[in-house]
């Protein structure tokens, strides 16, 4: 994979059309009604259906495999790390479902619900965040950050970062292939020595940047960045009843969602 | 020809450095001039560059001594901004001199910082990327583009604020060579429609060799030589004392000259060299 485009993958889905402002919303939304539910409320179908929704925004995207690798993987392993030290690291009572025998941790069905809830809240932000940097140019979401009154100063340090993710990425790649021919094997010995090893890529890398970083800093210089207190954008971002309704419409299905889970499949 | 860069009795020497990079240069370039600024490394090109830019001493620290005009402004007193209007300069490396994440905004960039009207921006990065070659190309990332397609990104996008002086720090040693006739080709249309004053730092000849209008030669913190190509490579250059390699049909015709074979003058490109050998092989055929 190259991101090419930063973390951005070019699109045409629904949300790839909506003001980078509303996506950004919408992730707040998601990470309010996730805390609120899994510090509060707890219930993990309604944790699970959060979930399944951004899922369905990130799937509806269309993003590139290593994405469904990514978030699959990570998925699999908060489960898991969460059923396994949730449970045991609070006391909770409820009916035992399982107990390790050595270990003494207990599984109580209330242990397995604060599990799952706290596995979707740290989940479902996670992945509505990474929607909107895979839907949105992060020339877009630089200016509805300027949109929002940030210094604009300020606002571009994350997307140069997006930047010249592809440009580290291939001096990465450089210095492996370097160091490889120099009789560096990466991929045998114990993991520390292995991330002993890696220091040979990271120093180098470090060097080639904080040189480069010079002439970004005169390219920037000469491009006038800085040069007025404001600036203009030649495409603006419009926002439109579209956006508006598309955030309603989240935040009307995730609060009915809880009224209906808590109401009636309490667990 | 107005004077588009003076500078009298330039010294610039780095902090904790004992020498001098540059030793009392004086230098006049006119505007609308094409020169070639040629030496072996370390001979203080680079830092005469960023010396006009103004880069030196306000991010570099070094102590300057004379004085450096840029039309009328004085780069080493000016901020930024002010500088960018009148020089501009494009690294030998496009890839860090590219911001943003598409074509078009890269070359809408700048226009955006100065906070140029929308349909103006528009107009000129439309202009820009037709005169640089890349219409067509708008939503493409930079990372995407071939070596020569990012250097004219680079150039396109210092272009689209019309500086009036553009320093291009080795602009084709990382090119192949159809991205160096790519930049050749930007060069002569620059000169041409905008009359850019154009400054090239180059280790490499061959490709401006033709439309330079003049050569300076750097060594040790001081010009050396100075004139147009066919003064320059007149005498013979020796690559391993100057540090840059003359035209190859130039150290052709020295090795000729050394074996005996009288030259009406030292060729300095191709079809120059074509001539002048077809003219004494005739010659000889005729007299034989």
């Amino acid at each position: 994979m190259s991101f090419e485009y930063g973390l951005y993958v070019p699109g045409r889905s629904v949300f790839h059309r909506i003001d980078p402002r509303a996506k950004i919303i919408w992730a707040l939304t998601v990470l309010a009604f996730s805390i609120y539910n899994g510090n509060y409320v707890m219930n993990p179908i309604y944790g699970g259906m959060i979930y399944a929704s951004v899922l369905i925004a990130l799937i509806s995207s269309k993003p590139t495999s290593f994405w469904y690798k990514l978030f699959g993987g990570l998925s699999v392993a908060i489960l898991f790390f969460s059923l396994l030290f949730w449970p045991a690291s609070v006391p909770l009572g409820g009916k035992p479902l399982l107990v390790i025998p050595v270990l003494g941790w207990k599984y109580t069905d209330l242990a397995l619900r604060l599990a799952l809830s706290k596995a979707f809240l740290v989940l479902s932000p996670i992945i509505a965040i990474a929607t909107i940097f895979i839907t949105s140019r992060p020339g877009d979401l630089f200016q509805a950050l300027v949109k929002w009154r940030f210094p604009y100063r300020l606002a571009y340090i994350p997307i140069l970062a997006l930047r010249f993710l592809p440009t580290v990425i291939v001096e990465i790649r450089t210095i492996i292939d370097a160091q490889k021919s120099r009789a560096l094997e990466l991929e045998k010995g114990s993991i520390p020595s292995r991330i002993r090893k890696y220091v040979a890529v990271f120093v180098p890398l470090m060097i080639r940047m904080m040189k480069s970083a010079l002439e970004l800093g005169v390219a920037l210089d000469s491009k006038g960045f800085g040069a007025m207190k404001t600036r203009t954008f030649s495409k603006e971002l419009r926002w439109r009843i579209y956006d508006t309704l598309i955030l309603i419409m989240f935040t009307a299905l995730y609060a009915v969602m809880l009224i209906v889970i808590t109401r009636f499949l309490a667990w | 020809m107005a004077t588009a860069i003076k500078i009298e009795d330039l010294w610039v020497r780095y902090r904790e450095e004992e020498d001098y990079a540059v030793k009392g240069l004086s230098l006049e370039i006119g505007e609308g001039e094409f020169v070639l600024l040629m030496g072996p490394s370390g001979c203080g090109k680079t830092t005469l560059c960023l010396t006009i830019m103004g880069i030196i001493p306000r991010v570099i620290k070094a102590e300057v001594k004379g004085s450096v005009r840029v039309f009328d402004l004085d780069p080493l007193n000016a901020s930024p901004t002010e500088i960018a209007k009148y020089v501009t300069i494009v690294f030998q490396n496009p890839e860090m001199q590219l911001v943003t994440t598409s074509v078009y905004e890269e070359v809408a960039f700048p226009l955006e910082n100065f906070g140029l009207p929308r349909d103006e921006i528009k107009r000129r990065v439309k202009e820009v990327l037709e005169v640089v070659g890349l219409s067509g190309l708008e939503d493409r990332s930079p990372a995407s583009l071939s070596g020569g397609q990012k250097q004219a990104l680079a150039i396109a996008s210092v272009l689209a604020l019309r500086p009036k002086i553009i320093i291009l720090d080795e602009p084709t040693s990382q090119l192949d060579p159809q991205g160096t006739k790519r930049v050749t080709d930007l060069i002569l249309k620059l000169r041409k429609e905008f009359e850019t004053t154009i400054l090239a730092v180059e280790h490499r000849i061959e490709w401006a060799v033709e439309y330079v209008d003049r050569i300076l030669v750097m060594s040790g913190g001081k010009i050396v030589l100075e004139g147009d190509p066919k003064t320059v490579f007149s005498k013979e250059i020796k690559p391993e004392e100057a540090g840059f390699r003359p035209p190859q049909v130039s150290e052709i015709a020295y090795k000729l000259v050394r074996s005996g074979v009288a030259l009406p003058t030292i060729p300095i490109s191709l079809n120059e060299a074509l001539n002048i050998f077809r003219g004494i092989l005739d010659e000889r055929a005729a007299s034989s």
